[in-house]
C-alpha cells in the first residue's frame, strides 16, 4: 500500500504535466500561421488589427511611433486618472486639501499624480508630433481624408483634456490659468463690440458662461470642468479612438510609397526581379500582426511607461498656493503648450487668442483638399523636392519670426493705440506672420506648381513660427510678462 | 414611354403613403431638434451665483484721497472730500487683479498699465478699467453694483 504522500505527489504530478501538455498545445498552435491569424482577426481588441502588416509600416524612422504612443499615453492616463479620482474631491473647498492628500498622504499618490501630469503634457506634445509625422508624410490623401478630420478632432480633445485637467487641483496656477483662458475665449466681444452688436450677437461671452457657468471661476465652473474632464471627453476620445483606427483599416493600414513592396523586400537581400514577384506573392513583404506588430506596440506602450516613471520619480507635478481670487501668480503663466498662444494675446486678445489659432485650426483642416496630390504619398517630405521645401521654410519662418518678435518687443506694440480701431484690433504679431507665411507658401505653390509644396511650406513655417513664440512665452517672459533675457 | 417624354413623372402626384411616411420623418425630426434644445438649454446657467450688489462695511473704514483695495471683492475705492467711486480691479485685458504701482495701477499678467483715472497707458487692455456704481444699503454700509458701469466722475456723497 502506497503511502498517502506519495499518492498526492503522483496527482500533483499528473496535473503539472497535463497543465504543462496544454500549454505546449497552446504554444504550438500558435506557431501555425494559420493560427496566429485567427488570434488576431477572433479577438475583438486585436481585431483593429489586418492579420498581416506591411514591412513598410513597422519602420520605426517612418511612423516613428507616435500614433501607439499617442494612444499608449492615452491609457496610461486614464488609469492613473480613474486612481486620482478615487481620493480627488470636486470642490472649491476641498479640492486643493484632496489633491495635497494625494500627493502627501495616499501610498503611491505622489507618483500616480506625476505621471497624470507628464503623461498630459507629453500627450500633447506627442499628438502634435503625429500630425506633423502624418502632414509630412503626406498620409492625408484620398480615403485617408475622413481620418485626417478625426485626428484633428482627436487633437481638440487632448487639448482641451489639458485644459480642464488644469483647473482641477484648484491652486494659484490653475485658477490663474482658467481665468485667463475663460476671458480668451470672451475676447470676441473686442470684435462685437467694435461692430457695437455685442448687447445682441455674444458667441465668446456665451461660450465662457457655458464653459464657467457664470461669469468667473468658482463652484459652476469646477464642477462643469470635472464633469469634461471624467466623462465627456474621455467617451467622446474613446469613440473617437475607435473611429480613428477603424478608418486605417478601412484605408488599408498606414500609408505605403509607391513601390514600398519592393523597397522593404530590398531591404531583406532581395534584389533579383523574378525573386522579388515570387517573394510578393508569398506576401513577404508584410508579416503577421501576431506577433510582429503587437512587440512593437509593446515596446513603444513599455517604453512611454518606463518614461514617465523615471519623470515621475524624477520631477514632482507642481502644487502651488491655494486660488486666492485677488492676487494673481506674477507671472501668470499657462501651461508650456498654451504659452505661445499667451505670448500673442499679450499684444491684443482677439486677435492672438482667438483670431490666429482659429485661422491656423482652418489651414489645417484645409490641407487634404488643397493638397489632392496622390504622388509622394507615403514617403517623408514626398522626396527630395519636398525636403528642400521643408528646410528652407523652416529657415525663412525662423528670420521672420525672430525678426517680427524684435520688432515686437523690442520697439514695443504701442503704435495700435494710435492706429483705426479695425486696424488696432488686427494687428498682432500673430496675425502679421500668418499673413507672410501665407505669402511665402503662395509663393512655393506657385514656383513649384505643386499644391503638396505649399502645404509643406505653410505647415513648416506655422510650426518653426510656434516653437519660436512658445519659447519666447516660457522663457524670455517675467514678473508682470516684461522681456527677461 | 410616353410619360417620360412629355415629363409627366415629374409633376404625379404624392401618393397618401408617401406623404404620410414624409409627415412621420418631418415629426420625428422635429422632436429630435426639440429634444436636442431642450438638451443644450440645460447648462447655460439661468441664475448666476456670483452677487453683483456687494457690501462693503462702514464708509469710515475707507481713509481719504488714497485706492483701498478690497480683498476677494476686486474692487477699489476711493474716497475724497466729495464723497466715494469704486474702481473694477478686475483689467478689461483678460480679467487679472491689477495692482496699485505709483499713482495709477499696473496689471501682473500681461503688462498692461493705467492711470489714477484707470485710463490705458500701456500694454494690450482694449478699453478702460470700469468704474463701478456706489450706493448706500439701509444699514449705513457702503455697497457697490458690479454689473453697472458708471463714468469716472460720479461720486456717491455721504
Amino acid at each position: 500500500m502506497p503511502k498517502p504522500g506519495h499518492i498526492i505527489r503522483q496527482n500533483v504530478g499528473a496535473s503539472l504535466s497535463s497543465i504543462l501538455a496544454v500549454l505546449r498545445r497552446v504554444r504550438t498552435e500558435r506557431t501555425s500561421v494559420r493560427e496566429r491569424s485567427r488570434s488576431v482577426s477572433k479577438n475583438f481588441f486585436l481585431h483593429m488589427h489586418s492579420t498581416r502588416t506591411h514591412l513598410y509600416s513597422l519602420r520605426p524612422g517612418f511612423t516613428l511611433g507616435l500614433g501607439f504612443l499617442s494612444f499608449s499615453l492615452f491609457l496610461i492616463l486614464l488609469c492613473t486618472g480613474v486612481l486620482l479620482m478615487v481620493y480627488y474631491v470636486p470642490s472649491v473647498e476641498h479640492a486643493y486639501g484632496s489633491v495635497k492628500d494625494i500627493s502627501t498622504v495616499v501610498t503611491g499618490g505622489r507618483t500616480i499624480r506625476n505621471i497624470h501630469r507628464w503623461g498630459a503634457h507629453g500627450m500633447v506634445a506627442v499628438v502634435v508630433l503625429h500630425l506633423a509625422r502624418v502632414l509630412f508624410t503626406s498620409a492625408y490623401t484620398g480615403t485617408r481624408r475622413v481620418n485626417w478630420m478625426v485626428g484633428i478632432l482627436l487633437l481638440c480633445m487632448t487639448i482641451l483634456f489639458s485644459f480642464s485637467g488644469y483647473l482641477l487641483p484648484w491652486d494659484q496656477l490653475a485658477f490663474w490659468a482658467v481665468t485667463i483662458a475663460s476671458n480668451i475665449v470672451a475676447s470676441t466681444r473686442e470684435l462685437t463690440d467694435l461692430a457695437g452688436i455685442t448687447a445682441v450677437v455674444d458667441p465668446g461671452g456665451f461660450v465662457r458662461r457655458l464653459l464657467l457657468g457664470g461669469d468667473s471661476v468658482g463652484q459652476d465652473a469646477l464642477t462643469r470642468f470635472y464633469l469634461l474632464h471624467v466623462v465627456i471627453l474621455p467617451i467622446t476620445t474613446i469613440v473617437l479612438i475607435g473611429v480613428h483606427f477603424w478608418r486605417i483599416r478601412k484605408s488599408d493600414g498606414l500609408a505605403i510609397p509607391a513601390g514600398g513592396d519592393d523597397l522593404v523586400l530590398k531591404a531583406q537581400g532581395i534584389i533579383d526581379p523574378v525573386a522579388l514577384e515570387e517573394a510578393k506573392l508569398r506576401r513577404e513583404h508584410t508579416v503577421l500582426s501576431w506577433p510582429t506588430t503587437l512587440w512593437a506596440e509593446g515596446s513603444v506602450l513599455l517604453t512611454a511607461l518606463a518614461l514617465l516613471m523615471l519623470s515621475a520619480i524624477l520631477v514632482d507635478a507642481p502644487l502651488l498656493a491655494p486660488a486666492d481670487v485677488s492676487m494673481p501668480e506674477n507671472p501668470a503663466k499657462s501651461p508650456w503648450y498654451f504659452l505661445g498662444v499667451q505670448e500673442l494675446v499679450s499684444y491684443s486678445a482677439f486677435t492672438g487668442g482667438v483670431l490666429v489659432p482659429l485661422l491656423l485650426l482652418v489651414a489645417v483642416v484645409a490641407v487634404p483638399f488643397v493638397d489632392r496630390e496622390e504622388k509622394g504619398a507615403g514617403s517623408w517630405f514626398g522626396g527630395q523636392q519636398g525636403k528642400r521645401v521643408v528646410i528652407r521654410s523652416a529657415l525663412v519662418a525662423f528670420f521672420l519670426t525672430i525678426g517680427i518678435m524684435t520688432i515686437a518687443i523690442g520697439v514695443g506694440w504701442q503704435w495700435t493705440r494710435n492706429a483705426p480701431a479695425v486696424v488696432a484690433l488686427i494687428a498682432n504679431p500673430g496675425s502679421f506672420l500668418a499673413t507672410l507665411y501665407a505669402i511665402w507658401s503662395w509663393w512655393v505653390l506657385r514656383s513649384t506648381s505643386s499644391t503638396k509644396m505649399g502645404v509643406f511650406a505653410l505647415v513648416s513655417c506655422c510650426l518653426i513660427g510656434g516653437i519660436i513664440i512658445t519659447i519666447v512665452g516660457i522663457w524670455l517672459r517675467g514678473p508682470n510678462w516684461e522681456f527677461v533675457w | 414611354m410616353n410619360a417620360l417624354q412629355d415629363g409627366r413623372h415629374e409633376t404625379e402626384p404624392l401618393s397618401r403613403r408617401d406623404a404620410l411616411a414624409k409627415l412621420a420623418t418631418a415629426s420625428v425630426a422635429v422632436a429630435a431638434v426639440t429634444a436636442l434644445m431642450v438638451f443644450l438649454r440645460v447648462p447655460i446657467p439661468s441664475s448666476l451665483r456670483e452677487r453683483t450688489l456687494i457690501r462693503l462695511g462702514n464708509p469710515d473704514r475707507f481713509p481719504f484721497n488714497t485706492f483701498t483695495f478690497v480683498s476677494e471683492k476686486n474692487i477699489f475705492i476711493y474716497r475724497t472730500r466729495e464723497g466715494f467711486k469704486a474702481l473694477s480691479a478686475l483689467c478689461p485685458h483678460l480679467g487679472c487683479v491689477i495692482t496699485s504701482a505709483g499713482p495709477g495701477f499696473r496689471c501682473p499678467c500681461h503688462g498692461s498699465t493705467f492711470d489714477a483715472h484707470g485710463t490705458v497707458l500701456d500694454g494690450p487692455a482694449p478699453k478702460p478699467l470700469s468704474w463701478l456704481k456706489v450706493g448706500l444699503a439701509p444699514d449705513g454700509q457702503i455697497t457697490v453694483d458690479t454689473s453697472e458701469r458708471v463714468s469716472g466722475e460720479q461720486f456717491l456723497r455721504v
